[in-house]
């Protein structure tokens, strides 16, 4: 018995000291961490994905940019019912938005999440041992996704902090360094930077594998570029840039306005920018972006509603007003009857999904819906109006008619460069209706004053949107405001 | 003083033996079947005892630690300072104790469990001659006769014992005071008059049985404890019927507030002396037997025997790791060696809505409705007011449930084993249609006598459930959908609002939603403990909890409305499995020297593991009837699936040194050096030390003859706790995957880093001290305690706000600093006014006061989303947790004239609620919000009555709080054209300039004071009365039957449906989904073969 109770004691210690201190040496479980991980060309594309992945989040795309970009036009209203404020849709549809305003918040913290996975592919891709070329394509289209979320920023803020690296947050002293508003000239420069970049090493959209189909391009670099230009009203490299995408041929209208924005239309001839979906069965989206805008009470919640404006836009007898307006009663391309009693007398068309006829499966929330980003009619819009800054006359209405004669209208024939300049604008508004371009047009224009200023629109308060105060609180004082905020 | 004990067993077990043994030994005594069992332990029972030198006392105490037996007697004739040799091997206790008591003038006589000591008959016949004989029978209150009462003249301390019958004979002088007392029961006194026969009837004592607390890794003695801590014993458990054991603590213990919805498998949300955290869980730790776990639904409440909580840090230290939140141990039944008992126990009965909310009628309804249309120019809703539907949605979901609950134990033994078996059977229907939850629970528990120094024992809790899950979120649908249509119409269709609101028909959310999960769980422990040599033993404790879980969603086709309808079915599952493992092995050194120096050590080393993983897949076009629900009857086409796990482990070595001297003196010290897989290398380990002091003061001679006071302790304790509750890697930067995009139709996997996260991420620890007395006075009739306490929780994990620049909106780091302090005040009074009729009154009191001291950048946290836009607390410094943070309002606007005077926002009208401009800087803003109070209360209480007349028993138990605020977040919840509350009838109109209620809107309410609300209330939780049966059977030791209601009453003053609004750190106490308080109506039976 004795040796047995000896040998529960040894036994006893033994138990207690087996456990050696490498026990609490866990590798993460189910967790990859990052060292030597992106070495593979696959890989090293996840990477990029997972920047493009930005561009289907609910903050970047969907409700508080569609709030920004386009309820504060007089393109749209705020529409869905009249208590439902949307958060603050109606503060930014009346221009009473303030800095501690939601949207404001989201566009910042959506673009700049963005911007850090730009960053951070673009600090992991140089030393990835993968083909030379495509390396630099990666690069590129982590390049040309940066330049659109700073476009985004530097349009809707101005001067905005220039973050060009992966930012180590326990230095406090590089935390406030980086900080600092950027003048927006520098903001341009990177954009310009990054989009020159991209045009150098991005495929044409012709050499491209189809399972690539789209990624960003040669033809989306340059375009945007040429956006760009036109923003800073750098005439000759707009109209450059621009004509060189005419030039390319890799791109051309289609023929058909009513059904760009329709899954038939996806990827079309005149698509240089859209972001990708799938509608199922294993679908994949822009959050909400379908059903924030769909029919109040039959589809979804009804913002974004084109306005009486926007609807007598259109000349008469231009087929776009019906493709990109809904209206109660209507019986639309796939059989669909909207129902007569909604809230809002028109809805944004462009946004309506079938349910019938294209990919559903039943989830409005993630759907089929691709969003344009860029499309060659505005790249001839550009070119049009680069061209009529130039004295470029002739090219100018050459572009201009080639946009109206795909809808069946007349060529605009004015050789008077401030009418024609007005005939472009207008063509911009209604061809380019509810996607988002209008408000920062009128800015870019000049005009904001003159035709938001019946809306509340304060000039020039509102030419910029306000640093959000919560990030002001978080900088501790480094983030300045814009003026009149 | 040389003594050597070879087989003293488990001191942790021991005590529990004793106390079950006391009650079951009277349980038997009182229902007169005692000869069933009288020496059938004795005779399986062996000692073995060798002391030199030693008082009877000692000796006695060692009998006891060896078996289960008690001693009875009374010190007044019986000396038992008395020095003895004694060596006896492995024989029966009758040799036992005449060897003790051959020369010493004591007999003794053994009923079970209980050895009464008395001196032997010729020594009292000698002094009793001359006097006159007084005869009688002892009884229980429930009639039963008692064995082995002490029978003695209170002035000479002369006395007997009354017999195997419970009759007793005695000399007395008249005059007297004879003094009856036995173990367990109260002592009564009866003056010696004229009369020759008296009986009297003793009443159990429970007050003298809460001797022992279950501590980590051991128990203590209650008076010798220096730490702070509640206990409830079995019996006041199980007098509430309740699906969770922790829902039965509501109310009964000082510095544990449990807040809980009551829906079925729901768990409550329990804060041990306050909010302990914000990012790193609140909830406390459960130690079920020895083994830790973080949820106990599983348990059967009728298997367990007594709940400890520790409250302070000197007692939670041991459990360093997790210990900050509290620590709630749970102790479930055992079996005692003996013939084989048979319970049963169960009741049945039905779940209804205790309270409601009363909403408009159709009339007021579309009236409103029109109103608030025209404020927006909008033509009238409804042209013509129809009330011909006046549908009460809450009725038509809901409906009165049924509950029922069945268990049965087997419990006996012999030498080799002791076993313990309940099966038990609960199935409970939520007041929500379609809810429904059942379990089913086996405990099997068994004790191995394998050698006189080796004791192997197992201990499994095995559990199914099945619950069918239906979405809360229908109350709220009920709460807010238009009563003026009806559920379905003449055709069968379902009924619609038409697209006045965005409200769904709930009774057909509720037709469509399926949502059923099920689950089986093992929570258990194999353990081994051996005495090594005299006052060594060492246990290595193995304990598991497994656990299996199945959850189904499935949404079918349907089309209710053009706004209700899903086109496509579809089905999610998903599998979890849980494998977590504690190894324990430790020593426990327990001895006393020369008797006045009693010194316990326990030091060992647990290490402990969790694994997870889940598996999830879902498909579409899976067919309608439920016994089609597989994935594989979808479209293949549609398939994704999901698959993680997670993993941590932590290692510790732990010590406690208790020491006390003669029982006055007392001190407690803890060490547990702890690590844990979930920091960094650097920040692994953690160290957490807490000691205690004590005094009981009533042990010192002053007060130890008092008559008053019958226990006065005061005691101090202090220590460090930890917490590393978080996420597994939140230290480590791993690659997030499943960040996709979309190429050519195709889904592209994408993956980066998008965390932040601080490496240097290192332990929560709370710093704290506690001060408490304990008292008991008039022979524990009143007792109590009254504790202060402060803790300082420091580094406090917190998603620190970052710019968003860097692409995060947060990274977890070690930031915040909290505060908890506060009063605990517990008091008992318990009184046997005559032989039929007894009481006990009983209540505690709380005062907590929470206070955030410190965040990072000073940045405050906002929170208590009304999911519209609307937030309504804050988290800042100096202020409560999660407390309430909205605009102020001041009446109501009754012309344009106040509006263009003041700041208000952009569109108000007269009839609009007047928000304050508190700063004064002449426009409306965050910056005008206010403090407004916190879902915390400032006080918190709980009170008990019961009492026993006769056969009948009776019991009250009631809850609540003071000094907090709830937000009534459903009604400031408005998306327009939406059911209103009744109360909203007297809304502004020109004609009715209402200064309370604003005028009819349909825009969303600004977070505001005026849907704050008081939180107080009074919950009377639990009304039971009990009638036992008198049987005569020998089969039937006990037959009790019962009604309870719990939950009847509730005296609130929030206008809403329940003032219980659990939910996360920073979102609490907003009711935005109103669930109903759930009132429950039971009738039971206990029922003891």
């Amino acid at each position: 018995m004795r040796n047995i109770k000896i040998t529960l004691v040894v036994l006893g210690l033994l138990m207690m000291g087996s456990c050696k201190k490498d026990f609490l040496d866990v590798p993460p479980e189910g967790q990859i961490t990052p060292t030597g991980y992106y070495s593979t060309p696959e890989r090293a594309s996840q990477l990029v994905n997972a920047i493009y992945n930005n561009m289907l989040q609910w903050d970047e795309s969907t409700f508080s940019w569609i709030g920004i970009s386009s309820i504060t036009s007089d393109d749209a209203n705020k529409g869905s019912s009249p208590g439902d404020t949307g958060t603050d849709k109606d503060k930014l549809d009346n221009f009473t938005y303030t800095a501690t305003d939601f949207s404001c918040n989201e566009v910042w913290v959506a673009n700049y999440r963005g911007i850090a996975r730009a960053n951070r592919a673009l600090s992991i891709l140089p030393d990835v041992g993968i083909d030379a070329k495509l390396k630099h394509r990666l690069i590129g289209e982590a390049k040309f996704l940066r330049a659109y979320f700073y476009f985004n920023l530097v349009r809707t803020f101005g001067d905005v902090p220039k973050i060009e690296t992966v930012v180590d947050p326990t230095n406090q002293a590089q935390l406030q360094k980086i900080n600092v508003r950027a003048p927006k000239e520098d903001i341009y420069n990177l954009i310009i930077s990054d989009l020159n970049y991209a045009k150098d090493s991005l495929y044409a959209r012709s050499e491209y594998a189809p399972a690539d189909l789209g990624r960003v391009t040669k033809g989306s670099a340059e375009g945007f570029l040429s956006k760009v230009y036109m923003y800073l009203k750098d005439w000759q490299k707009a109209y450059d840039l621009s004509g060189e995408v005419i030039q390319s041929g890799e791109y051309h209208l289609a023929a058909d306005y009513a059904k760009i924005w329709r899954e038939a239309g996806n990827n079309g001839p005149g698509s240089l920018f859209e972001i990708q979906a799938v509608g199922g069965p294993v679908n994949l989206g822009v959050q909400g972006w379908a059903v924030v805008q769909g029919v109040r009470g039959q589809f979804g919640w009804g913002f974004n509603t084109p306005s009486k404006s926007l609807e007598d836009a259109y000349e008469p007898g231009d087929p776009r007003k019906a493709a990109t307006i809904i209206f109660p009663g209507d019986t639309l391309w796939d059989g669909t009857v909207i129902i007569s009693n909604p809230p809002n007398p028109r809805y944004n068309k462009k946004a309506y999904i079938s349910r019938t006829q294209e990919t559903f499966d039943g989830n409005d929330w993630e759907s089929n819906k691709h969003v344009r980003i860029l499309r060659y009619a505005e790249v001839l819009l550009i070119h049009a109006e680069a061209a009529n800054e130039l004295g470029k006359t002739s090219e100018a209405l050459e572009s201009l008619n080639e946009v109206r004669n795909r809808v069946g209208l007349p060529d605009v024939t004015t050789t008077d460069q401030a009418k024609l300049r007005l005939k472009i604008w207008h063509e911009r508004r209604v061809e380019l209706g509810m996607e988002g371009d209008r408000f920062f047009d009128l800015v870019r224009q000049g005009r904001a004053a003159e035709v938001l200023g019946p809306l509340g629109f304060q000039s020039p308060k509102n030419n910029l949107f306000p640093i959000p105060q919560q990030q002001i609180d978080i900088s501790g004082g480094t983030l300045t405001q814009n003026p009149g905020y | 003083m040389n003594y050597r004990i070879t087989s003293r067993w488990f001191n942790r077990i021991h005590h529990r033996k004793g106390l079950i043994a006391s009650k079951l030994t009277a349980i038997l005594f009182l229902l007169n079947i005692f000869t069933l069992s009288a020496n059938t332990y004795s005779q399986e029972t062996y000692l073995t005892i060798q002391m030199k030198n030693a008082s009877i006392q000692q000796v006695l105490d060692e009998i006891s630690n060896q078996s289960e037996y008690t001693f009875a007697w009374s010190s007044k004739f019986v000396d038992l300072s008395k020095k003895v040799n004694i060596e006896v091997q492995h024989k029966p206790i009758n040799r036992v104790l005449d060897a003790l008591f051959s020369k010493e003038g004591v007999q003794y006589k053994i009923i079970d469990r209980k050895v009464v000591l008395s001196p032997a008959a010729g020594k009292v016949m000698k002094s009793q001659q001359k006097r006159k004989v007084i005869q009688g029978t002892v009884r229980s209150s429930d009639g039963g006769t008692l064995p082995g009462v002490n029978v003695y003249i209170k002035e000479t301390k002369q006395g007997t014992t009354t017999d195997l019958n419970g009759h007793y004979s005695i000399r007395v002088q008249k005059g007297s005071t004879l003094v009856f007392s036995y173990i367990g029961m109260q002592t009564i006194e009866v003056v010696v008059g004229n009369q020759s026969t008296i009986n009297v009837v003793l009443k159990s004592n429970v007050a003298q049985l809460k001797d022992v607390v279950v501590i980590g890794y051991g128990t203590a003695k209650k008076h010798d404890f220096t730490g702070s801590v509640s206990s409830i014993q079995g019996d006041k458990l199980t007098e509430i019927s309740a699906v969770s054991p922790v829902a039965n603590l509501q109310g009964k213990v000082s510095g544990v507030q449990i807040i809980s919805n009551g829906l079925p498998g729901s768990a409550p949300m329990v804060l041990v002396r306050g909010v302990g955290s914000i990012q790193a869980g609140i909830n406390p730790l459960y130690v079920v037997d020895g083994v830790i776990t973080d949820d106990i639904r599983n348990l059967n409440p009728d298997d367990i025997v007594s709940i400890d909580v520790l409250k302070d840090a000197s007692s939670q230290a041991i459990y360093g790791a997790r210990g900050s939140n509290g620590v709630i141990m749970i102790t479930t039944k055992s079996g005692h060696a003996g013939k084989l008992k048979v319970n049963y126990s169960g009741y049945t009965g039905f779940n209804t809505i205790a309270s409601r909310v009363k909403m408009a009628g159709s009339k007021l309804y579309e009236e409103y409705t029109n109103e608030a249309l025209q404020y927006d120019h909008k033509q009238p809703a409804f042209p013509t007011i129809d009330a011909t539907y006046n549908t009460d949605w809450l009725s038509e979901i809901t409906r009165p449930g049924r509950v029922m609950q069945h268990t049965v134990t087997m419990s006996g033994g012999s030498k080799d084993i002791v076993y313990f078996i309940s099966l038990g059977y609960y199935n409970e229907q939520g007041i929500l249609k379609k809810n429904n939850y059942r379990r089913i629970s086996l405990k099997i528990k068994n004790e191995y006598y394998l050698a006189k120094f080796l004791k192997f024992g197992n201990n499994i809790n095995l559990s199914s459930y099945h619950s069918d899950n239906p979405n809360t979120g229908y109350f709220n649908e009920a709460y807010r959908q238009a009563p003026n249509f009806p559920v379905k119409d003449d055709q069968g269709n379902w009924g619609w609002s038409n697209n006045i609101n965005n409200v769904g028909n709930p009774v057909a959310s509720l037709e469509y939603w399926n949502n059923q999960g099920k689950g089986y769980r093992g929570l258990g422990s194999f353990w081994l403990e051996a005495k090594i040599i005299k006052g060594l033993t060492f246990r290595s404790n193995f304990g598991l909890d497994i656990a299996v879980n199945h959850n189904l969603n499935y949404s079918p086709y349907f089309i209710a409305s053009p706004t209700q309808q899903n086109l496509i079915s579809n089905l999610s599952v998903s599998n979890n499995d849980e494998f977590h493992y504690t190894w324990d092995n430790y020593f426990t050194y327990d001895r006393s020297f020369k008797g006045v120096h009693n010194l316990k050590i326990v030091a060992g080393i647990t290490i402990e593991q969790f694994q997870t993983s889940y598996l999830s897949g879902y498909r579409q076009d899976v067919p309608p009837q439920e016994n089609y629900w597989y994935l594989n009857l979808g479209n293949a086409a549609s398939a994704t699936n999901g698959n993680g796990g997670d993993k941590w482990r932590r290692m510790s070595y732990f010590s406690r040194v208790s020491y006390n001297y003669k029982g006055k003196y007392l001190f407690t010290g803890t060490l547990r050096r702890e690590g844990s897989s979930r920091f960094g290398i650097d920040n692994r380990w953690g160290v957490f030390p807490a000691f205690g002091l004590g005094w009981r003061i009533s042990e010192e001679n002053f007060l130890k003859s008092s008559d008053v006071v019958s226990n006065l302790k005061l005691r101090g304790s202090w220590g460090i706790v930890g917490n590393d509750n978080i996420s597994t890697n939140a230290f480590l930067y791993t690659i997030n995957t499943g960040i996709n995009y979309v190429l050519n139709q195709n889904i592209v996997v994408g993956s980066t880093i998008t965390d932040i996260k601080d490496p240097n991420l290192k332990w929560e620890t709370s710093n704290s001290y506690d001060i408490g007395l304990d008292f008991g006075f008039l022979n524990n009739k009143l007792s109590g305690s009254v504790d202060y306490y402060n803790k300082q929780t420091k580094n406090l994990l917190f998603p620190l706000p970052l710019p968003a620049i860097l692409g995060s909106a947060s990274y977890i780091t070690n930031v915040a600093r909290m505060e908890n302090k506060g009063f605990e005040f517990n008091v008992n009074w318990s009184q046997k006014v005559n032989d039929n009729f007894s009481y006990s009154v009983g209540g505690n009191f709380t005062f907590n006061q929470n206070k955030v001291l410190d965040l990072a950048n000073g940045l405050p946290i906002n929170g208590g989303s009304l999911n519209n836009g609307q937030y309504t607390t804050r988290t800042a410094v100096g202020e409560p947790v999660g407390s309430f943070y909205v605009y102020k309002t001041n009446g109501i606007y009754q012309n344009q004239d106040d509006i263009n005077n003041s700041a208000h926002f952009p569109g108000a009208k007269p009839g609009d609620l007047i928000y304050v401009d508190t700063n004064g800087d002449g426009i409306l803003n965050d910056d005008d919000r206010v403090f407004a109070g916190s879902y915390q209360p400032k006080f918190y209480f709980g009170f008990n009555f019961s009492a026993k007349y006769k056969q009948f028993d009776f019991l009250v138990t009631a809850f609540g709080n003071l000094g907090n605020k709830v937000y009534n977040g459903k009604k400031a919840q408005r998306w327009g054209g939406e059911n209103i509350e009744a109360s909203l009838s007297d809304y502004w109109t020109t004609d009715n300039p209402s200064n309370t209620t604003p005028r009819a809107s349909n825009s969303v309410p600004i977070a505001s004071d005026y849907y704050i609300e008081s939180g107080d209330f009074l919950r009377i939780n639990n009304l039971t009365i009990g009638y036992s049966i008198p049987v005569k059977s020998k089969a039937i030791s006990k037959f009790r039957i019962y009604l309870s209601a719990q939950n009847p009453v509730t005296f609130k003053k929030f206008s809403g449906f329940n003032p219980e609004l659990p939910g996360g750190v920073l979102n609490s106490g907003i009711e935005l989904n109103p669930i109903p308080t759930t009132a429950k109506y039971l009738f039971g039976v206990n029922l003891n073969l």
